[in-house]
């Protein structure tokens, strides 16, 4: 399986690097991000600091003079962020087995009342749907996440079944509680802390995302389901 | 304990390097806005790079310290009050304990640096009035005190001037660079951007006149940097900061070049530039040419300080 076809490389920094497949959101690009991921953590390079991927690309941040003190030492001449690109080129390349990545599933449970889940009944309406019928098109798909970001902790997973694919509010809500699990468009995400936030808020989960140590619960590259609870569980485990 | 805040500035925070590592999981690097600024004021107390300082907007704090040590400030302020004396910006002074430090509005720039020796220990958040900022233990140079004086300025200066650029900030292009009309991209370099008051560590809205674009239909997420020019969906331009998300969906017209990131973060709310387009190797050339100027005042601030305490 290669990882080369169709995709551009471009300096977003001059100390970053971004390669890109482009749109639109798909699990297959998404899965390609992983192993290009796995490749180049494995092939590392002295001076690159985060490496972050996202739905159909992957960015290398690197301390400038990491790297080019890394080239001095090595003899390289070219221009230090050609020499990031032509490391993540050459790795992507050389790496033709895919990266095993680790299948396991996250269950987290959300209770999907209306008191918690504020637009639910909006939701159902707007697809001809029961509240019901929305709780379970959306607890029987295993979402992956696609990518970090927004909030620490913050994950964007996706493929939400179509029949209650929904877009954003117009104007996003000035505080969206933790814990409150949220629609938009192909996406299903939750808010690990309280924000301002934009999605249509369908639940919420007694399980914090983010530890005190800032270790946090959804990680890139993991696989989620979502288990319905009802109101009676949810502030039972909510107080634990 | 060391410092106690008396009165709390605007916005007065502990500031260390940025912190990469956890992008990926959505964490901002954060740090210091003004990283020059913050190098200087702990390469004069004979602290590491990155150390822990104080940033502090204006109006800022009002300080005293609890011990002697020896401090520095950098930034935004030239001059502050020490008791009843004035004391100059980039320069390292020894303070007794029970004396009292205070900065007046009159400054130039955004943002003040104050370090200590050994550095601060880390706290999250904003500070509020009396929070104690204790330091940690250092085993830089002893002294004790300086008697009846109130505090002894040491006789050197770092000149940060040559790190600092007003009016023209330079970017290079980004990869949605072509969503700009192409009457935009000719007029682009002679427009003025002013910082607008909803403008943060997280990031600085841009006013100009409407920018003429086209939005890709679609743009999916991706990554972010400090200095990344984002365009909004209205024609405005937003300039990512220390705390910026880690991820965005606007198309990124521009970044700008890390080198100038210094003089960006010490332009006030209400103050205006120009955009000037360069190539990744001019920024690459600049990045190389301001940290070997940085190491430079780096090593010349350590080498006074040890002949100083050397002699004594």
């Amino acid at each position: 399986m290669s990882a080369t076809n169709s995709y551009q490389i471009y300096s977003v920094s001059d100390q970053a690097v971004t390669l890109d497949f482009g749109g639109p959101i798909s699990i297959k690009t998404n899965e390609r991000v992983y192993m290009i991921l796995g490749s180049l953590i494995k092939n590392k390079l002295e001076g690159v600091t985060d490496i972050i991927p996202a739905y159909s690309s992957i960015t290398v941040v690197y301390d400038y003079m990491t790297v080019y003190q890394h080239q001095l030492k090595n003899g390289h001449t070219v221009p230090v962020h050609a020499f990031v690109k032509k490391w993540m080129e050459d790795t992507i390349t050389a790496e033709m087995n895919p990266v095993e990545t680790i299948h396991e599933e996250i269950i987290i449970p959300v209770c999907y009342d209306k008191s918690v889940g504020l637009d639910i009944e909006s939701v159902a309406r707007m697809h001809n749907l029961t509240t019901q019928q929305v709780i379970e098109l959306h607890t029987a798909i295993t979402y992956r996440v696609f990518m970090n970001g927004f909030l620490p902790g913050f994950a964007y997973m996706g493929i939400v079944d179509p029949a209650i694919q929904t877009p954003r509010h117009e104007s996003p809500r000035p505080l969206v509680h933790a814990g409150s699990v949220g629609i938009a468009g192909v996406q299903t995400g939750i808010y690990p802390t309280g924000s301002p936030g934009g999605w249509q808020i369908i639940g919420k989960t007694p399980v914090p995302l983010m530890d005190e140590n800032e270790n946090i619960l959804l990680k890139p590259g993991s696989f989620v389901k979502f288990n319905a609870i009802s109101l009676l569980e949810f502030e039972k485990l909510n107080k634990q | 304990m060391s410092i106690q805040i008396i009165k709390a500035g605007i916005l007065d925070s502990l500031q260390g390097l940025p912190k990469n590592g956890k992008q990926q999981e959505g964490f901002s690097p954060g740090g210091s806005m003004d990283i020059v600024a913050h190098a200087v004021a702990n390469a004069l107390v004979g602290n590491k790079r990155n150390a822990t300082v104080l940033e502090m907007h204006i109006p800022a704090a009002e300080l005293v310290f609890h011990k002697e040590t020896i401090f520095a400030f950098t930034g935004a302020a030239s001059s502050a009050t020490l008791d009843n004396e004035t004391v100059c910006a980039n320069q390292p002074i020894i303070v007794n304990a029970g004396s009292i430090l205070s900065f007046n509005t009159r400054v130039i720039g955004a943002r003040i640096y104050l370090a200590v020796q050994g550095g601060f220990e880390n706290k999250k958040g904003r500070l509020i009035k009396n929070d104690i900022l204790n330091t940690v233990a250092s085993f830089g140079y002893h002294f004790e005190g300086v008697g009846q004086l109130h505090a002894l300025t040491l006789g050197w200066t770092a000149n940060t001037k040559e790190f600092y650029r007003s009016n023209i900030i330079r970017c290079i292009q980004g990869p949605n660079f072509t969503v700009l009309s192409k009457e935009e991209i000719e007029k682009f370099q002679s427009k003025i951007f002013e910082i607008d008051v909803q403008s943060n560590r997280m990031g600085f809205r841009l006013h100009s006149g409407p920018i003429s674009h086209t939005i890709p239909p679609d743009l999916l997420s991706t990554a972010v940097t400090r200095g990344t020019l984002q365009l909004t969906p209205s024609g405005q331009l937003i300039v990512l900061m220390a705390d910026h998300q880690t991820t965005g969906g606007y198309p990124r017209i521009g970044t700008v070049i890390s080198a100038d990131m210094p003089s960006l973060a010490q332009m006030p709310i209400g103050s205006s530039f120009g955009i000037a387009w360069i190539s990744i190797e001019n920024a690459e050339a600049l990045l190389l040419q301001q940290e070997t100027n940085l190491q430079q005042l780096e090593n010349a601030c350590k080498f006074r300080l040890q002949e100083y305490f050397s002699e004594k």
